[in-house]
């Protein structure tokens, strides 16, 4: 039983990685980190959806017929985003005005998706649960990543404005890296988002022994599972008649 | 040992029971298994066994299944009514149910110690199928309410009867719509009067930033007046008034940002002077676009004091356009849309001053 959770857990922090391996997430994911604060503001935002979308398909997993399953995870996971944004206007207002930028831009994160469909269907809701928390850690410490190194290149700091987000007592996360750094605009624009991801994604390649071979990354991975599960549901139906 | 339940236990229960027979079989196996149905008929009667689990078909164990039906239906005693076996594996339980609706439990009494017998030589016949040591932990014989047992077997035969179809996906996902738009409805509803008090509360803070509390002495965010301009057409506006008289006004502006409307509030005094300035929504780019708020940036603030006179009309521009006004690397269209915004505020006031004033002094001030 703990073997399987640490796969769940190795899968969402390394091997499976949203943003590094899956490179799924990348709309909000280029909007958003132009700073390591925006990056953690998403982060966390998508990891209590991630949470809340992966108990509640995997509770209704045998409810859900293979046919109407994605329309029932879309209706699932925005009928969520929406109340969560309204609840946090509501009651934490403050905090929504930081983050609820992001809200909205979490419908567009096919991650999320992507893990109610090839995981959450069908496992059980504790391990559904353990592996949103675990893939939104992991989402979280990529956008992060991304948002600092653009934002170091960038403009020369690191975690500006994380008071807002975070309360004062973690202003001192707020750094000034380099001073009178006079900006290096194209990596805080979404060409930069897309360049520092290619470098990342070399470091982990690379990280990962993967950078010998000429094949790109294994991105079929993410296909074929899909088409397996196209293909069970095909074949259960065509059982049951 | 066994346990006799009442005749109104519900047939949830034997469910319930049912689905961790096909999480242990799962386990058993290490297989995936899905839900099955299977119907044996004993001579007039239907004995049902179900077995319950989540995703992939059981083509390795419905002949399993099948057998143990079929043994079960050979070995068991005529009249029997339902009975739940339960049998457990150290920590797991395994429940198997078998339902014929119509002989009474008093009947079926003499037959438990029979069945318990049967259940023994169940297992001993499960365990080289699950390759697993098992024990017989308890024997449950459920009544069920007729009614209830007939009024579950016409759903069931519904259900079966659609399932797969068109209707029935159509039917699942509008059951589905309608769940949400009702999660949807009720988080409206608890939220909704907080939402308002919360932006009401944001528009008294907002128009206490842009009109000097020392400016007047009513409740701004409740003197509300419109007037009709000749090119901003319909436009609502605060007064702020020192006794009754007109001190400043509050105003808002819309103008077309980078990525949606940018709504700007302006604090204007009776000389036309700004006395403020603030956004008040934006859907600007985080880290770019978003430095027109005060908490990102003072940017906002150097209207302070300005007028269409100082700097002069040509020169409410960016510095890129040859204006008076700074933007910001790597965005220019938002203070662009934001310097267009107060001018256009401003120009609107200096056409309609006397109406923004309050001029001809009326007693009650006008309300939207």
């Amino acid at each position: 039983m703990n073997k399987e959770y640490q796969a769940i857990a190795q899968n969402g922090l390394w091997t499976n990685n949203i943003v590094f391996s899956q490179l799924l997430a990348l709309c909000p994911l280029l909007a958003v980190t132009g700073t390591a604060t925006n990056g953690l503001g998403m982060g966390l935002a998508s990891t209590a959806v991630l949470i809340m979308a992966g108990l509640s398909v995997s509770l209704l997993r045998n409810v859900i017929t293979p046919e109407i399953r994605i329309p029932a995870f879309v209706l699932i996971i925005a009928t969520i985003v929406t109340i969560v944004d309204m609840t946090m206007n509501a009651y934490l207002h403050d905090l929504h005005k930081v983050l609820g930028l992001f809200i909205p831009l979490i419908v567009t994160n096919c991650a999320i998706l992507g893990r109610a469909e090839s995981f959450a269907s069908r496992k059980s809701p504790l391990k559904a649960t353990f592996d949103g928390l675990m893939m939104g850690i992991g989402l979280t410490v990529a956008l992060v990543l991304l948002g600092a190194v653009r934002e170091i290149l960038g403009a020369g700091t690191l975690f500006a404005n994380a008071p807002l987000l975070l309360g004062e007592s973690l202003s001192f996360l707020e750094l000034t890296v380099i001073p009178d750094y006079g900006g290096f605009l194209i990596l805080l624009l979404p060409p930069g988002g897309f360049i520092v991801l290619g470098l990342l994604l070399a470091l982990k390649a690379l990280i990962d022994g993967k950078a010998v071979k000429p094949q790109l990354v294994d991105d079929s991975h993410q296909h074929t599972e899909y088409a397996f599960t196209l293909n069970t549901h095909k074949a259960d139906r065509a059982k049951e008649d | 040992m066994s346990v006799a339940v009442g005749p109104n236990t519900p047939l949830m229960r034997m469910c319930y029971n049912v689905r961790s027979v096909g999480v242990l079989i799962k386990q058993a196996l290490d297989r995936y298994l899905r839900l099955v149905r299977l119907n044996i008929r004993k001579t007039d009667r239907k004995l049902g066994l179900a077995i319950g689990s989540s995703t992939t078909p059981l083509t390795k164990l419905q002949p399993h299944v099948q057998m143990f039906n079929a043994y079960l239906k050979a070995s068991l005693g005529r009249s029997f009514h339902l009975l739940c076996i339960v049998v457990k594996r150290i920590d797991k339980w395994v429940a198997l149910a078998m339902g014929s609706p119509t002989t009474p439990l008093t009947r079926l009494n003499p037959y438990i110690k029979i069945v318990t017998g049967r259940v023994r030589s169940t297992v001993i016949y499960l365990k080289p199928i699950l390759k697993r040591n098992l024990r017989i932990s308890r024997v449950m014989v459920i009544k069920v309410d007729k009614k209830l047992h007939k009024a579950s077997q016409t759903f069931a035969a519904i259900l079966q009867h659609y399932d797969g179809k068109p209707e029935m996906q159509g039917m699942l996902l509008g059951v589905f719509a309608m769940a949400s738009a009702f999660f949807l409805a009720t988080a409206d509803l608890s939220t909704r009067n907080a939402i308002a008090e919360r932006a009401a509360e944001d528009l008294r803070y907002s128009l206490s930033q842009v009109v000097p509390a020392a400016k007047h002495n009513n409740n701004l965010a409740d003197d509300i007046a419109e007037l009709q301009d000749t090119e901003e057409g319909q436009v609502s506006f605060y007064r702020a008034r020192m006794n009754d008289d007109v001190a400043a006004i509050a105003l808002e502006m819309v103008s077309q940002g980078y990525s949606g409307s940018i709504k700007v509030l302006l604090g204007i005094d009776t000389g036309g002077n700004l006395l403020g300035v603030r956004v008040l929504a934006h859907t600007e780019t985080p880290g770019l676009g978003d430095k027109i708020e005060q908490k990102k940036s003072d940017w906002i603030l150097g209207f302070n004091g300005l007028s269409l006179g100082n700097p002069i009309a040509s020169k409410w521009k960016v510095k890129k356009d040859g204006g008076h006004f700074d933007q910001f690397s790597g965005a220019t269209i938002t203070p662009r849309a934001v310097v267009v915004a107060v001018r256009r505020g401003l120009e609107l006031f200096q056409r309609n001053r006397d109406q923004f004033l309050d001029i001809t002094k009326k007693s009650c001030p006008e309300s939207s």
